[in-house]
């Protein structure tokens, strides 16, 4: 019960930060101040701490499966460094953006980071659901 | 204000990786409490993670350079190394 309890919770936290990034990274592309100082706002509150949770209940599934260790969650942790640097990315951006006394610009940097992102995310996927051995 | 996250969080990264060191890692190798590692060891991980992306975020926001980015993850990995870090970045960001 607490390990199905602990993965909904991974999945729900996970759904809400990599939605997070994928609306912050396409408000980039816009040069809305209004909506970057909504989506920064939207970064800081819900973005970043299901980021945070997104890896505390994910370490704790590890632990309670005894997966840490398997060849497929190290290249599942090793992607989601990735996918946490790209967020980093974006939340800097967005502070950065949000604040300037100047007029905003299209970030087109931040256009690169979806695919990246998108990608990441099916990998990750095909990863849990497969468990693929190499042993 | 700019980098005060990272800040934070390396003392906290500091403090988990000195934990784990000179805590964890005896209560197992000569307490044989094998659960010491199981749960710092994760709990530092989580930690050093954070800080890597707090860095990572005060690079993107334009707070340090990126060659700093580099500078504090390597320190990040050595005992003691988050407390220098923590000072570095007081004097880089002019919060002293």
């Amino acid at each position: 019960m607490l390990y199905a309890l602990t993965k909904a919770g991974h999945i729900v936290s996970m759904v809400l930060w990599l939605g997070g990034m994928l609306a912050a990274a396409l408000a980039l592309l816009r040069d809305d101040r209004e909506t970057l100082r909504l989506f920064k706002r939207w970064d800081q509150g819900v973005t970043t701490p299901a980021m945070f949770s997104t890896w505390v209940l994910g370490a704790a599934l590890a632990v309670q499966g005894g997966w840490f260790g398997a060849g497929w969650l190290s290249v599942k942790l090793a992607i989601v460094v990735v996918i946490s640097a790209v967020h980093g990315i974006i939340s800097g951006r967005l502070r950065s953006s949000a604040d300037a006394g100047r007029k905003a610009a299209p970030d087109r940097a931040a256009g690169i980071t979806l695919p990246v992102m998108i990608a990441g995310l099916a990998l990750i996927v095909l990863l849990v659901v497969l468990k693929p051995s190499w042993s | 204000m700019p980098g005060r996250a990272v800040r934070l969080l390396a003392i906290a990264e500091a403090l988990t990786l000195l934990t784990l060191i000179f805590i964890a890692v005896p209560l197992k190798h000569i307490g044989g409490i094998r659960q010491a590692t199981t749960v710092l060891g994760p709990v530092h991980g989580l930690t050093f993670l954070a800080f890597c992306w707090a860095a990572v975020r005060a690079w993107s926001e334009g707070a340090i350079e990126r060659r700093d980015v580099v500078r504090l993850v390597i320190g990040a990995c050595l005992p003691f190394g988050g407390f220098v870090n923590e000072r570095w970045l007081r004097r880089r960001l002019g919060q002293a």
